[in-house]
């Protein structure tokens, strides 16, 4: 929140008075024409129209219409980190030259046209240092990409024809090399353009959620406009009786509406929804909607990607178990032999492994010659003081053994087979012919998530797990993980029918997904979360990008989404119930003249009728300033089941704001005393 | 007190059972039954297929217009002035039994079993009908048809309300309420009165001899009353549809105040008992329909909450204005209380005391169970309807607050629920306020002075606003415009929550039940009743806070 966002706020809170943009916020147009209304009020008050209250009137019209700017700077303050966010994407956006190519056989002969006059289909070259001219898939070549201008991260990536990572955006920057594009979107339907369409919130619709709240809102009113017209003839009928004038003037009666009216809520509607797509944004992620986020809110199944998410991209080495009559030591010496070359994270683990539970750590000698990794024989090892250390997956060692003769002992396959089950995988070292034991490697669950799991649980969320793993690793690792279910040897049809299978159960479900064969299950998924770095064709099927492409985002969002819910219905509540005071405070003020005993209702002892009034009125505006923080924050999120969050909340927002205005009202009323005008 | 708590108890006891049958009925459980109502409209050549919700709508606006063709007929036919008639026909027709008529001057027991009596079997029938229609679009699974509305109608009125009147009437026929072919019975005055030429008593006049005399002089244009008329005809069987129907009109101007329609405790006792019985008993219908005991539970418990603190509010504000006035001594201070409580609460508007003598605290208490739109417990049927309405409003609310979307029994609340649910909600107000204010605009002669006489106006456009039927009477009620701006409140206070009711039923019916977790907002829990009898004061006092200020507040304060 800089000052330049701020500037632009302040400026635009007061574009946004055209009638045009008011009418959008039926609530906050009803304010709009009380402003107006009691400015023409004090304008006639010069004409000789209840001229003794002229000063009284030009407070309220000041104060009605300091409560509609409030609104604007509340919606405009929210989409200012957009729109500065929209102004750098735009300077990506720019006109190039694009070298457009007949075909990958006739490379050379280069036509060059403007970017703007790409269409679908067409060919591109681009080379080391120059901008890609719009989105498209490669489809020759590869190179690394600098994508910093969308995802924020400077670190170039990889981009390669055929295959997950062929999709490239129009406006970042080709490196190294060079890649014959062909387009995938025309000029001003780019992706980039959809970016900055909907960090700017030029293309946010109104979600369903949204407008069911302002159909209440907006009966809310409807009744308040009738009280208020009502309550001028109950009060004249009283009046009339006793033969006064009738207390309840125009202009009171015009700042009750606005009082009763549910402003609060109405002024931060739009800010809520703004900032909660903000927030989405900040996290990287980019929905193609208002209405995702708000089904993130709503998911109760997520698909979680085992690797990444739930277990460290790697596997670890947790434990040495050696063969026959094997001493450890020899198993753990025999292990680091055949890691010292092994950069593998699996490797470094081995050597990591060894030093810290065994002490035992080895450096590369001059003589050694290690035997790297094939994918012929699936092992690597070294060759020292003429002996063959080698590792490698049991099935392969297995098969080298049996070849050269040698003897594979029984207990290696039943401790193979043991790692297996508990989710790890077995690794066999051996020494020339002679198997020493294995290595158990095992998938690390990362630190924190049973926990943040459990309290997924609480909070109605399944996890489920989606594992290339076979069933055993699988069920062990989601036992130890504490998800509720998982997919073992997932393929992209399985994953569709475990989806529709949620779905036809009422379940709302959420998961990530990169590549194009993912495009089904991401399509049919209620929240879908394509990486950014997968295929055009899984971006298109999501409802959300990833520009981070972590798989640890889906649990972000589905915070983020429940936070904006969240935050529409505290302010909601918070809204409604400030009103109990405002009657306290205006009703006594309006009627004492015609029956004295309704003092009694002006339990916070207002000073004056004037003063009642302009408290209540001037709380009404404030409240929407100090309540834009909150707007733009959302309210605290908690991960507990939804009693609790009920009854927590309804405290809070409910009671508070019942307490509340009573308090600051009183509060103004003080102020209004001490400045000496009443 | 203790007679107080007895009639409740047993009431609530009668009406758990009551409840489970009313289900069995209107879900067609019991297959004679089925039988019955497919060999009747088979006569009729009437079809028993699944209706959507317009159809549904349409049949009950045929059968309501039928009705009312019916009944203005009659009653115009019986010499009653236009406005009077549209006013009095609209109000049997919409359970509201609003009577600006005299009912033991006008209508003879042709009108009143034909008329008046059909009329509180139907539109109570309606009432039942249109909940069910509700609660099946509530569990139906991606279907958007509500049942056939012909074979509700036959379900509720022969197996629902025939039955309980049957044993209702029989009791009260048993405590002496008359039940005879003849609309009148006359008996001689103990003692001659004067009356003036507009048919009142003339104050201090003395009769001496067939001639009138005031202060000592002769009034010439006096009449001598030497006998009255006493209402009879079907007294019984209208008593007790009049009660359990929540209608509330009866044969005699006094109502159930008189000793003919409520001649003695244990009468007092079982009327009272029956205004609340259907109304209870529906509740425990909708746990049994929705398979969720404790959600049928937990409405009546928020019925239950709301109407005990008022309760308590009227017995004390009445007991400690120990005012006798407007009530009958026989049946006493706390008896006319409950009645007033659950007259107003259950939307049915008969009486056994003069709503206008009541404490200003009890007549505020009066309204407010009127004004929040008769969801405490409330019409048969309307009651339940309209609370569910109140139900969305605070399923919307609240369940954002836990960060879901809203949904109410795994249903997504959506635009098209929330706009009909807030149209159910918003009916009435805009009804009493905008009536009230052309009230005071208009002002009917007669009216008290002070805070009073609005709260007079206000209660009438309040009765009629939402379909109650009771009145603070001492005013000149046969006023044109009171009749006619009332018919038309009456009409919509009561069609359109049932258009709205239907309209919600089948679009919830169609969306997909959403699978139900720790996460979601749970309806049947005693937060979850707070959190409804909260929004349920809090929209009724948001919306009549002013007017009830200047009217029953400014009363108590002076």
């Amino acid at each position: 929140m800089n000052n330049s966002i701020l500037k632009r706020a302040f400026k635009d809170s007061f574009l946004k008075m055209n009638p045009k943009v008011q009418l959008e916020n039926p609530v906050m147009f009803l304010v709009y024409l009380s402003a107006i209304a009691v400015s023409v009020l004090w304008v006639l008050s010069f004409a000789g129209f209840d001229p003794q209250s002229r000063g009284y009137t030009f407070t309220i019209a000041v104060i009605l219409w300091l409560t509609c700017l409030f609104s604007n700077f509340a919606e405009a303050i929210a989409e200012g980190r957009g729109k500065a966010q929209a102004d750098t994407l735009r300077s990506a956006k720019k006109e190039i030259e694009a070298s457009k190519i007949a075909s990958i056989e006739t490379m050379d002969v280069i036509e060059t046209i403007s970017s703007s006059d790409l269409k679908k289909g067409d060919l591109v070259i681009v080379k080391a240092g120059e901008l890609i001219p719009a989105d498209g898939d490669v489809v020759f070549g590869a190179a690394s990409v600098d994508e910093s201008a969308i995802t924020g991260e400077s670190a170039p990536v990889i981009r390669e024809a055929g295959g997950d990572r062929c999709a490239v955006t129009g406006g970042t920057r080709v490196l190294s090399d060079q890649i014959v594009v062909v387009i995938t979107a025309t000029a001003g339907d780019g992706f980039l353009d959809r970016m900055i369409a909907m960090v700017e919130g030029a293309s946010r619709k109104k979600t369903p959620n949204e407008i069911a709240l302002q159909i209440f809102l907006v009966a809310l009113s409807i009744i308040f406009i009738l009280v208020t017209v009502s309550l001028y003839f109950y009060s004249m009928y009283a009046s009339e009786r006793i033969g006064i004038k009738n207390p309840a003037t125009l202009c009171t009666l015009i700042a009750l509406l606005v009082c009763l009216a549910p402003t609060t809520i109405g002024a931060l509607l739009s800010a809520i929804g703004i900032a909660g797509m903000s927030r989405l944004n900040q996290a990287n992620v980019l929905a193609m909607s208002g209405r995702a986020i708000e089904a993130s809110g709503d998911v109760d199944v997520l698909l979680l990607d085992k690797t990444g998410t739930i277990t460290l991209g790697n596997r670890q080495a947790a434990e040495f178990i050696p063969v026959g009559q094997v001493e450890p030591a020899d198993l753990v010496k025999a292990s680091v032999l055949s890691s010292l070359a092994d950069e593998t994270p699996e490797g470094r683990s081995v050597l990591k492994l060894a030093k810290e539970k065994y002490e035992i750590e080895l450096a590369a000698e001059p003589d050694m010659e290690f035997i790297p990794f094939s994918a012929l024989t699936r092992m690597s090892g070294v060759i020292t003081k003429g002996k063959a250390v080698r590792k490698g997956a049991a099935d392969s060692v297995r098969t080298f053994i049996e070849r050269e003769n040698g003897v594979w002992p029984q207990e290696c396959t039943e401790i193979s087979r043991q790692i297996a089950q508990s989710g790890g995988t077995p690794l066999v070292v051996i020494e020339d012919q002679r198997v020493l034991g294995v290595i158990h490697l095992k998938d690390i669950i990362k630190s924190g998530v049973r926990e943040k799991f459990e309290d997924m649980r609480k909070m109605g969320i399944k996890t489920i797990m989606i594992t290339g793993d076979n069933p055993l690793t699988a069920a062990a690792i989601a036992a130890e993980a504490g998800v509720d279910d998982f997919l073992a040897e997932a393929t992209p049809e399985g994953k569709l029918e475990m989806i529709k299978e949620y779905q036809k159960k009422g379940h709302l479900v959420a998961m990530t997904g990169d590549g194009t064969n993912d495009a089904p299950a991401l399509a049919q998924a209620d929240v879908a979360v394509a990486m950014n770095t997968g295929t055009q064709a899984a971006k298109e099927a999501g409802n959300m990008v990833d520009l981070d492409s972590s798989p640890t985002k889906l649990l972000e969002i589905v915070k983020i989404g429940k936070q904006l819910l969240m935050t529409r219905g505290a302010l909601t509540t918070f809204s409604i119930a400030n009103d109990a005071a405002k009657y306290f405070a205006i009703i006594p003020a309006m009627f004492t003249s015609l029956y004295p005993g309704l003092q009694a209702l002006n339990i916070m002892h207002l000073h004056s009728s004037e003063t009642a009034i302009l408290s209540a009125v001037i709380y009404n505006a404030l409240i929407i300033v100090a309540l834009i923080p909150l707007a733009l924050k959302g309210v605290k999120y908690r991960e507990l089941p939804a009693s609790s969050l009920l009854s927590r909340n309804l405290l809070v927002y409910g009671l508070g704001g019942i307490i509340a205005p009573f308090v600051f009202i009183k509060l103004i009323d003080m102020l209004l005393v001490m400045t000496g005008c009443f | 007190m203790n007679a107080i708590i007895m009639i409740l108890l047993l009431t609530f006891l009668c009406s758990i059972p009551l409840g489970i049958w009313c289900k069995k009925v209107m879900n067609r459980d019991i297959p004679w039954i089925n039988k019955v109502e497919d060999w009747i409209l088979d006569r009729l050549k009437i079809s028993a297929g699944e209706m959507g919700w317009k159809k549904y709508l349409a049949g009950i606006a045929a059968l309501s217009i039928l009705s009312f063709v019916v009944l203005f007929g009659m009653l115009i036919a019986s010499r009653m002035d236009l406005p009077m008639a549209f006013n009095t026909a609209v109000s049997y027709i919409t359970n509201t039994n609003w009577q600006s008529f005299n009912p033991m001057l006008e209508g003879n027991w042709i009108v009143q079993i034909l008329g008046f009596g059909v009329q509180n079997f139907i539109s109570a029938a309606i009432g039942i009908c249109v909940l069910f229609a509700l609660i099946r679009g509530l569990i139906a699974k991606q279907k958007s048809s509500l049942g056939n509305l012909w074979q509700d109608l036959i379900g509720s009125l022969l197996f629902i309300l025939l039955p309980v009147n049957l044993v209702g009437s029989i009791i009260l026929a048993g405590q002496g309420v008359p039940m005879q072919m003849q609309s009148y019975e006359t008996s001689a005055l103990i003692e001659p009165i004067a009356v003036d030429e507009k048919g009142l008593p003339i104050e201090n006049a003395q009769v001496i001899e067939d001639q009138v005399f005031v202060d000592g002089k002769e009034m010439k244009e006096a009449r001598i009353i030497k006998e009255q008329v006493v209402p009879m005809g079907m007294m019984a069987s209208i008593e007790s549809i009049k009660q359990s129907g929540t209608n509330g009109g009866g044969l005699s101007s006094s109502n159930s105040a008189s000793p003919f329609e409520n001649p003695t405790g244990l009468s007092n006792a079982i009327e009272t008992g029956l205004i609340l019985l259907i109304p209870m008993s529906l509740c425990f219908s909708f746990g049994a329909m929705v398979k969720n005991k404790k959600q049928g539970l937990a409405f009546f418990a928020s019925m239950a909450i709301l109407f005990g603190l008022a309760l308590i509010f009227i017995l004390q504000s009445e007991m400690a204005a120990a005012s006798l006035e407007g009530k009958e001594v026989r049946i006493g201070l706390m008896p006319s209380a409950l009645w007033s409580a659950s007259t107003t609460a259950a939307s049915s508007g008969s009486s056994n005391m003069a709503m206008n003598s009541m404490s200003s605290i009890a007549s505020l208490v009066c309204m407010v169970f009127m004004q929040v739109g008769e969801v405490i417990f409330g019409g048969v049927g309307s009651g339940l309807y309209g609370l569910l309405a109140f139900v969305i409003l605070s399923v919307f609310i609240a369940g954002l607050m836990v960060g879901r979307t809203p949904e109410f029994m795994g249903k997504k609340i959506e635009p098209f629920e929330m706009k009909w649910a807030v149209i159910l909600c918003l009916v009435s107000p805009v009804c009493i306020l905008i009536g009230s204010a052309l009230g005071c605009i208009y002002a009917p002669e007669g009216l008290n002075m002070g805070a009073h006489g609005f709260s007079q106006i206000l209660y009438a456009y309040t009765s009629m606003g939402s379909n109650n039927g009771s009145a603070m009477a001492g005013f000149e009620s046969s006023q044109t415009l009171l009749l006619v701006a009332g018919g038309i409140m009456m009409l919509l206070a009561r069609f359109i929550p049932i258009a709205g009711a239907l309209a919600m039923g089948s679009s919830l019916g169609s969306k997909k039940i959403s699978a139900q977790s720790t996460g979601s907002l749970k309806s049947d829990t005693p937060m979850f009743v707070f959190l409804l009898v909260l929004v349920i004061l809090l929209v009724g006092a948001l919306s009549y806070f002013p007017a009830l200020s200047l009217g029953p507040i400014a009363e108590f304060f002076g």
